[in-house]
């Protein structure tokens, strides 16, 4: 065997090993050559595609513009592929177009390029396999979302009599203003000011219970809503009506402190509304066991790069036990509790990049602290 | 209807200001106050009258305001408007001698009527009141053997049997209840036993 002849059998050897495909063309676009893996993926024997342009086997508009390219590259050199390699759309023999990722490089002779190897690997796969992942992604956000709604749901089923008592409350004072109004239409002459001025404080009452609902319908709504900059301190402000629900009936008292300057966060106000609403919800429960009468909610900048909100009661503690796996699934020190509570309420704030946790700083006087990771004032301007 | 007052005590501005102005334009005074320290601090003492109390509030409850009210010796009638689901909240006030419960949300005529019967059952506690304290006066009246005469009385002692266990003679003794019966106002026997029996309770 000669030594070219040699030479030969080893390119053929390394081309045909090759599991990407590999085709080689004249500086026209001619098809000069084409391995095994070539004619497996585009389904050509090399016999039907030796001598015609590369442009055969793309879809358009790369088939039509591969021309151009070449030339373009030839008298400019300014590559756009060649040493680079990209993801673009190649074209089979049965006319299906699949995505590819292709690498070229240039066949010098003397310093001047005769001609390109092109390096393809089919990306099929790859992307069946991206898509599924996205998918089992979605559908596994979705069954999240939809825990949260249920943990949502259940934390307003809970809170359904002190729903009804605060919806109670402006019902009965517009009762009673209809019927005063009523009578004092029948006096002689009737008290017309007065029934102006009652007229008022019966719209303000309805405007009263509507924010009820509103604050109901924002927190019941099935989704969640995507991350957004949020203020902590007008989130809570916002929130004080339905926090006050719950407390007004056991007679307890809900105090929020938060700074008059906006908190800002990135986050999902309905969530955050959630997890805020379930760890007062339990101070209550605790509450209702014996202690004292006091619900402590505050917001304070916890060093420079988060904020720190607490919520303080001072019901008879928890057990230690307890504490150690609170924020499992399951776990629970209510008789009537289910234990997802906290577990979701962890979820989100980790979700949040921030961190859940308990102290005990002493006995009666259980703390729960969720820190979230505040905006620096650039992030928000920039 | 006129003359009857309500106290109205409620934490809720809104509750409180509109029952006022229902119950005022049906002819009755209205007191308001928005917690239970407050209206024992104003320190009311009118009659006839009837409180109408919140159940839930913050601060002193209105269970608790209606056993300090008996504690002062307050003993208007107390009707107590109860939210959704306190039904063993009113259980235990009816126990307590509360005049009775209304749920929110409740109707005109049912607060109403209620709030008139309250008042009136004021008035008559207050005349059987005045009717004691009249007795009570007449009995300090008397001797202190017309006393005797009357205690002997009322164990059901004839005139001869009195006569015996005091010492004194049976003209004595006739002249003596005599005197009682015109002191006590009573016209028959039966009517002075009864008289001084009601005023012990």
């Amino acid at each position: 065997m000669t030594r070219e002849q040699l030479a030969i059998s080893r390119f053929r050897a390394l081309m045909d090993a090759a599991v990407d495909a590999i085709i080689l063309i004249d500086c026209r676009g001619l098809i000069l050559d084409c391995n095994h893996a070539g004619e497996r993926m585009f389904g050509y024997s090399i016999d039907q595609i030796r001598g015609r342009n590369i442009s055969m086997l793309m879809p358009e508009p790369f088939h039509q513009e591969h021309d151009g390219y070449l030339k373009r590259y030839l008298e400019t050199r300014e590559a756009r592929i060649i040493g680079i390699g990209r993801e673009v759309v190649a074209r089979r023999a049965d006319g299906v177009n699949f995505p590819i990722d292709l690498a070229v490089g240039e066949v010098l002779e003397a310093g001047e390029v005769i001609g390109f190897a092109g390096f393809i690997r089919d990306l099929t796969a790859a992307h069946r396999m991206a898509a599924a992942l996205r998918a089992r992604e979605a559908e596994l956000q979705e069954s999240r979302d939809r825990l949260m709604h249920a943990g949502r749901l259940g934390t307003l089923g809970e809170m359904a009599a002190g729903i009804a008592h605060e919806m109670n409350q402006p019902l009965t004072a517009i009762a009673n203003y209809a019927r005063a109004s009523a009578r004092l239409l029948q006096q002689t002459p009737p008290a017309l000011e007065m029934l102006a001025d009652t007229l008022g404080k019966i719209a303000t009452q309805a405007e009263r219970a509507g924010e009820v609902i509103q604050g109901l319908r924002g927190f019941m709504r099935g989704q969640s809503l995507p991350k957004q900059t949020l203020d902590l301190s007008q989130l809570l402000r916002d929130f004080e009506p339905l926090l006050g629900i719950e407390s007004r009936g056991e007679n307890l008292q809900v105090e929020v402190k938060s700074p008059d300057t906006p908190a800002w966060v990135k986050g999902d106000p309905v969530q955050l509304q959630q997890v805020i609403l379930n760890l007062v919800r339990n101070s209550v429960d605790a509450m209702a066991e014996g202690g004292g009468h006091l619900i402590a909610i505050r917001l304070e900048r916890h060093g420079r790069e988060w904020w720190r909100l607490e919520v303080e009661d001072q019901g008879p503690g928890l057990d230690p036990a307890i504490a150690q796996e609170l924020f499992h699934p399951f776990v629970t020190s209510k008789p009537q509790g289910v234990g997802l509570g906290l577990s979701i309420c962890n979820t989100i704030i980790e979700d949040h990049g921030g961190g859940l946790s308990c102290t005990m700083s002493q006995p009666g006087q259980t703390i729960f602290q969720v820190v979230l990771p505040a905006l620096r004032s650039e992030t928000l301007h920039g | 209807m006129a003359n009857g007052l309500v106290y109205v005590i409620d934490d809720d501005a809104a509750v409180r200001d509109s029952l006022g102005m229902l119950l005022r334009s049906v002819g009755l005074d209205v007191h308001c106050h928005g917690n239970a320290d407050d209206f024992l601090a104003a320190d009311h003492d009118w009659h006839p009258a009837c409180v109408l109390l919140d159940v839930r509030m913050p601060g002193m409850s209105g269970m608790q305001l209606s056993r300090v009210l008996r504690e002062r010796g307050k003993s208007w009638p107390i009707i107590f408007i109860t939210g959704h689901g306190d039904v063993p909240m009113a259980v235990e006030a009816m126990r307590d001698g509360a005049f009775d419960f209304i749920q929110k949300p409740f109707r005109e005529d049912d607060l109403i009527g209620r709030i008139q019967e309250a008042i009136e059952q004021d008035a008559q506690d207050m005349s059987v009141q005045a009717r004691q304290e009249d007795v009570s006066r007449r009995l300090q009246s008397l001797t202190e053997r017309e006393r005797q005469i009357l205690d002997q009385l009322l164990e059901g002692c004839a005139n001869k049997v009195i006569a015996i266990n005091l010492g004194i003679s049976q003209r004595t003794v006739e002249l003596h209840r005599l005197r009682v019966m015109q002191k006590m106002q009573a016209r028959s026997l039966a009517q002075l036993v009864r008289m001084v029996t009601m005023s012990h309770t």
